[in-house]
């Protein structure tokens, strides 16, 4: 009996021993793959189309591009310019701006960086038959060469915005790329920045490597992985079981429970995107909408501090105009309109709708974060004011296939939400393509309006050009040719190992990165 | 038979050409990728130039013969996203979706063929109800919503397999786990209906009374004769399975076609969606006709015939 229970006992232990111990390394064996202590796992919606610098990025081949390419100047977190490749730079006179170019700069297979790398890119910008991003550089002259390491860029016009374009002109190896040809670009890279690709597995991940001999020091995290995981719950989970450090996109309820994680947290922080409703103003476009009591009654009506606490919790700023705070010539003493539904129902008696109109509100859940909230809760508040709404939401491609270019196609019935985003400080691109009158998403005219919008294009002096974008802001509250909205928040999931802030431009930058 | 082979494979081929041409057709009437293509600041000449450098400005026609003239020399065209030929993208998927279909077979053949087999032993006895209910709940659950609740399970509380992604075997499972669940209702009905019908005729009178076992006789005669309907429902099903279960894929970030396509579509990537779409419709037929001659295999009055 007793020889029984000492072996019975000695069975117990051994099994109990044993399950501890086979839990322990399964747990441990599975989950912990990013926990390498020099490698960041980044988890974003989609695929890069290309590795090429200079073809159309969508919304998740920045991240990528930006790590291996840089341009003359570059933007730090906070939207403010700095030097890259160029060290410094100065406008010469009305049409040309002078850069001098940094010594030293290695691309990743080991050529030497100069002033033949930057035309020879700027001319591939240009290469006919092919489809480029060049609108930012189309007021680019020519670009001469002075000596190895001194350029001069020859604009149009004047152009006050260069030295920010310059951002973009992301410069790749030119040996190489003559080397691989059209198709081998957008497999293959070789920038000069402080990751070098190592693999693309398309739909899955993109790896990234430091690069050691990168001019401003090797950076901190020596791996950089961008997954490739659509579904935003996949990505929380990945998150969650820290198989991946940082996620984009975060849905706003879902804040709570990854701040409440004591391993992870959020980063949020206003974005480059500001949405706001279109309002279509053409000849075809609704009779309502064409008096500006009733566009000022619409600005009156929506509560824009409401929906940014109900649909983003508190995350995003409301907007005054559809500029943003960053942005040259923004006038902080131009308020937003305030929440008065009783004003907004006097001015539309006094437009003759007292009791309202109907109207239309197109969206789509991929337009915004949200966006096919916001357009309900917007018709929400209209309705408080007699203006019956009928929201549509659509997906993206026939959303955007409607609206841009499609002003003769007479299809969009009257509002709609929309935003604008661009990396750089300065309102001249999203007013030419909005609000201007030849631009393809826009549906407003306004000679008034494009008379100021192409005389700040091409004013340097600093002060003339702010006081004609201060003019700007004040005709756009006035008219009010959309329904201003506000700069909308990015939400991003990390991981408390990993020391980083997020970017306004939206790119995810390994040199921006730490682990503690 | 030879004969019977060469008409199918024919058949298989003008099949392909319909589902390129409608697709074709559609597509064009739908809408315009270069808008979609173009910056949100360019100009209308940008617009036109782009939609030049697709060729999407010429006659219809022309746009089609040309692009038929293409897949007969093995050009699918280049996808206006990627700017990449849509061979090779299809190429880079299609194992990812022939590892996930075949797993999702492994798991939902045998756990269906045993439910439904156990249910048509003893209808409606309780294991019968038992097996039934199991199978329509699976059914009757949404892929995507069991997917996230999988991954919640197995990922997130108990950290044993990995949430999403292609790697290691490891990352196959919850996939094919949740797409087979959808398999194994129509394939366990199926055969519990057939088993019963089975269990009654004559000739499994006959092998009784010779004295064979139980066992003989559901296996040797029940599931061979159960088999031809089963198979028949694969052929249809391993079409959808390969024309990429999309839902799937997205919540479990497998890189299969299911998600080129769906993404092509949301962006209208025409040379990407017609060429996918060819694919699938190839798959399916494809599938049928191996199925047709599974059965010689499987049935020798047809084989004979």
């Amino acid at each position: 009996m007793a020889l029984n229970s000492r072996v019975l006992r000695a069975w117990r232990t051994w099994l109990v021993g044993f399950l501890a111990i086979a839990l322990l390394v399964g747990g441990y064996g599975t989950g912990s793959s990013a926990q390498s202590s020099f490698q960041v796992v980044v988890g974003q919606g989609g695929d890069p189309p290309s590795m090429d610098p200079h073809k159309s990025r969508g919304p998740f081949g920045g991240n990528i591009l930006f790590n291996l390419f840089e341009g003359l100047t570059r933007f730090d977190t906070e939207g403010r310019l700095h030097p890259a490749l160029a060290t410094s730079w100065r406008s010469i006179n009305n049409t040309t701006w002078q850069f001098s170019l940094r010594r030293g700069v290695k691309f990743h297979n080991g050529a030497e960086f100069s002033a033949e790398a930057v035309v020879f890119n700027f001319k591939r910008l240009f290469e006919p038959n092919v489809h480029r991003l060049n609108t930012e550089f189309r007021t680019i002259e020519r670009i001469d060469i002075l000596d190895r390491f001194t350029i001069n860029v020859v604009t149009k016009g004047a152009d006050p915005v260069l030295p920010q374009r310059v951002t973009e002109l992301l410069i790749s190896e030119p040996g190489h790329t003559q080397r691989v040809g059209e198709e081998g670009m957008n497999r293959e890279a070789i920038g000069t920045g402080p990751y070098r690709l190592v693999e693309w597995r398309p739909n899955q991940q993109v790896i990234l490597q430091a690069f050691a001999d990168y001019w401003g020091g090797k950076p901190r995290v020596d791996r950089l992985i961008f997954r490739t995981i659509p579904e935003e719950s996949t990505r929380i989970a990945e998150l969650l079981t820290g198989r991946v450090d940082i996620i984009s996109d975060v849905p706003p309820e879902q804040v709570r429970t990854i701040d409440a994680n004591p391993r992870l947290r959020i980063e949020s922080r206003p974005s480059k995107r500001v949405p706001f409703v279109g309002i279509n103003l053409l000849d075809w476009g609704p009779r309502p909408l064409k008096d500006v009591r009733v566009r000022q009654a619409l600005n009156y009506a929506v509560n824009v501090p409401e929906i940014l606490r109900t649909i983003y919790q508190g995350l995003g700023r409301q907007t005054a105009t559809v500029f943003r705070p960053d942005y040259f010539g923004y006038d902080p003493s131009i308020e937003p309109y305030p929440h008065d539904p009783a004003k907004a129902r006097e001015l539309l008696a006094a437009a003759g709708f007292p009791n309202g109109f109907e109207v239309t509100l197109l969206t789509s859940e991929q337009i915004i974060l949200k966006g096919v909230e916001l357009a309900q809760a917007i018709a929400g508040q209209l309705q408080r004011v007699g203006i019956r709404v009928e929201v549509k939401p659509l997906a993206l491609a026939t959303y955007r296939n409607m609206v841009i270019g499609g002003q003769e196609q007479q299809k969009n019935e009257g509002l709609f939400v929309w935003n604008w985003g661009t990396s750089l400080s300065d309102p001249d691109s999203p007013l030419s393509g909005f609000l201007h009158s030849k631009g393809i998403s826009s549906y407003y005219r306004n000679p008034e309006l494009d008379a100021l919008i192409e005389r700040g294009r091409v004013t340097l002096n600093q002060d003339e050009r702010k006081r004609i974008y201060r003019e700007v802001q004040l005709l756009l509250k006035r008219e009010a040719p959309v329904v201003f909205l506000f700069q909308a928040p990015d939400i991003w999931g990390v991981n408390e190992r990993v020391v980083w802030r997020a970017r306004q431009d939206q790119n995810v930058l390994g040199r921006d990165m730490n682990l503690k | 038979m030879q004969r019977y082979v060469v008409r199918r494979t024919f058949e298989l081929m003008l099949v392909a050409l319909g589902v390129v041409t409608v697709v074709f057709f559609v597509l064009r009437a739908v809408g315009d990728p270069a808008r979609l293509l173009v910056a949100p600041e360019g100009t209308r000449e940008d617009l036109e130039r782009l939609r030049q450098m697709l060729g999407l400005n010429r006659p219809l026609l022309v746009q089609y013969l040309d692009y038929v003239r293409g897949i007969l020399t093995g050009d699918l065209g280049m996808s206006f996203r990627y700017g990449q030929p849509v061979l090779r993208l299809l190429l880079e998927r299609i194992p990812a979706t022939l590892l996930l279909s075949a797993v999702t077979l492994l798991i939902a053949l045998p756990i269906g063929l045993g439910l439904g087999m156990l249910g048509g032993l003893k209808p409606n006895s309780f294991l019968d109800q038992f097996t039934t209910a199991v199978a329509v709940a699976g059914r009757s659950m949404p892929s995507f919503w069991l997917g996230l609740v999988l991954i919640i399970i197995f990922a997130v509380y108990l950290n044993l397999l990995p949430p999403s992604g292609y790697g290691d075997w490891k990352a196959v499972i919850l996939p094919a786990v949740t797409l087979a669940t959808w398999l194994i209702a129509g394939i366990s009905r199926l055969t519990r209906a057939h088993m019963i019908e089975v269990l009654l005729t004559d000739y499994v009178r006959t092998a009784r009374a010779k004295g064979a076992s139980e066992l003989r006789v559901v296996i040797g005669h029940g599931l061979r004769n159960v088999l031809i309907p089963v198979v028949t429902l694969m052929g249809l099903q391993i079409g959808r399975l390969l024309g990429g279960a999309i839902v799937v894929e997205s919540v479990f970030a497998w890189p299969g076609i299911g998600r080129l396509l769906v993404e092509a579509i949301f962006e209208f990537d025409f040379p990407v969606v017609q060429a996918t779409a060819m694919f699938v419709a190839l798959a399916v037929v494809g599938a049928n006709l191996v199925v047709d001659l599974t059965y010689a295999l499987l049935d020798p009055r047809i084989r004979l015939s």
